[in-house]
């Protein structure tokens, strides 16, 4: 109270106060409050246990069954290499096209597989290995699978080769290199013809065939439309030297034959030499 | 004996040893309050006696600010009072009881402190609740302010500004009932 000014007057009503008279309790006052006040002491809490309640167990059950399905299902979908998460997979589909009874080209597909949730569609396109000289044959191949979504996935499905526009005319043409049975082999291009085809009684190695043939349109083979025994005989003509290409002899020595045009006398003649007529038939 | 803090928090675990030392470091200076708030020592006993069984219901949820034990239980009186004035509106105080402990031997020095006591509870009795609890506090109890403070939860600027006006308040009673009016000549507020 130091801290604060007080008037006289005050300070004789703060002292009066400070003397008033201070009432007690009595201890047999006190006691007895203390006694009252003991017995109200509240008891320590006992938990009351809950009444059984089958439903509402049921409920909580249910509720935890529900919240492990869901951690199972997600644990699987984002567990890597599981069948669940499909992240984008890019491979290289090989399929094999047998084109019986004409050839057996051999379609490699190539394609990107952008796999979903399973099943997956895939779309490729192919290019037929061999690639004959063929023309307007541009197949497309369409995957459907389904994919086993692991670490490496594989694709496994069906492949359907359709040729656009239907008919179209494969031509093969060229030496036969090889005749096992009834597989002839032109270059490196396999031909497969019917055991019965005649036309193994008459080709040898080194003619020259030709064959036609075209996509079935039902199942996708190539028939075979002919095949054509062609036999040109090459005619090995020598090099153009220049000039004209014509060596007319005037009967001057002055005008000499080019060395691949007959000589005609003019090296006898001209030249002097001793052989006789067919050798200067031959001397070029 | 030990540290408040312990005792309460022994208390707070339904301590019976530790409640029984609460009880006694206060309950006087509860019965004191009261006493000087209402009609007459039985009520003050009655008002005490719920003072201290509500200590014990509600120890547990009590929250250690940091203020003053005392404080808590004064708080718990002034409710107490405020409940006893709404329901006891004109009553007037009984005359003071005969038993009270006193340590006056001497039967004329005996009746000049009930006298005084009585003029004191009636004047105090005209004031607002918050002087009236100010007053007891700070003058017969002889708190510090931050502990009146916080027995009245208000700041203590405003305890140390009430207090002039309490006095004033308190001194003007007085001054009306014809025995102290010799203390208002001259007062200034300070």
């Amino acid at each position: 109270m130091a801290d604060i000014q007080w008037t006289d007057d005050e300070l004789r009503l703060i002292e009066r106060l400070g003397r008033a008279p201070q009432p007690a309790l009595n201890p047999a006052q006190m006691e007895v409050i203390k006694m009252s006040m003991l017995q109200n002491i509240p008891t320590a809490p006992v938990p009351t246990p809950t009444p059984f309640t089958p439903w509402l167990f049921a409920l909580g059950g249910g509720v935890i069954g529900i919240m492990v399905t869901i951690i199972v299902v997600v644990v699987v979908i984002f567990q890597p290499g599981s069948n669940g998460h499909v992240p984008p997979i890019e491979q290289t589909l090989t399929a094999v096209a047998t084109y019986l009874p004409s050839a057996t080209p051999t379609a490699t597909v190539t394609g990107t597989l952008t796999s979903t949730p399973l099943p997956a569609t895939a779309t490729a396109s192919a290019t037929l290995d061999p690639s004959v000289t063929v023309s307007p044959v541009t197949p497309t191949l369409v995957v459907t699978g389904t994919t086993t979504a692991q670490a490496s996935p594989t694709a496994q499905g069906t492949v359907t080769v359709t040729s656009t526009p239907a008919g179209d005319v494969i031509i093969i043409e060229g030496p036969v290199t090889n005749i096992n049975i009834n597989i002839i082999t032109i270059y490196n291009f396999t031909i497969v013809v019917a055991p019965d085809d005649p036309i193994l009684t008459t080709i040898n190695i080194g003619d020259i065939i030709r064959v036609e043939g075209a996509l079935d349109d039902d199942d996708g083979q190539i028939v075979i439309i002919a095949i054509t025994i062609i036999n040109i005989t090459i005619i090995n003509l020598p090099p153009d030297q220049g000039g004209s290409g014509d060596w007319t002899d005037d009967g001057s020595c002055a005008n000499a034959p080019p060395p691949w045009a007959p000589a005609h006398g003019w090296r006898r003649r001209c030249e002097g030499g001793g052989k006789d007529k067919d050798d200067d038939d031959d001397d070029d | 004996m030990q540290p408040e803090s312990a005792l309460i928090a022994a208390a707070r675990q339904g301590d019976r040893e530790a409640i029984s030392e609460l009880y006694e470091a206060h309950v006087q200076a509860i019965f004191r309050y009261i006493a000087y708030r209402v009609e007459s020592d039985v009520v003050a006993e009655d008002l005490t006696s719920e003072v201290f069984l509500r200590m014990v219901r509600n120890i547990a949820t009590y929250q250690d600010t940091g203020a003053p034990f005392a404080a808590w239980l004064y708080r718990i009186a002034a409710n107490l009072l405020t409940d006893h004035y709404r329901q006891n509106r004109h009553t007037s105080p009984d005359a003071l009881p005969e038993d009270l402990v006193t340590d006056e031997t001497d039967p004329f020095g005996r009746a000049a402190k009930a006298a005084e006591r009585d003029i004191l509870r009636g004047a105090l009795q005209t004031l607002s609740p918050d002087f009236q609890t100010l007053l007891i506090l700070r003058f017969m109890e002889g708190l510090p302010i931050a502990e009146v403070a916080a027995a009245m939860a208000k700041s203590e600027g405003a305890v140390r500004v009430m207090q002039h006006r309490a006095l004033k308040a308190l001194a003007q009673a007085l001054g009306a009932d014809g025995k102290v009016r010799s203390y208002l000549r001259g007062v200034t507020n300070g």
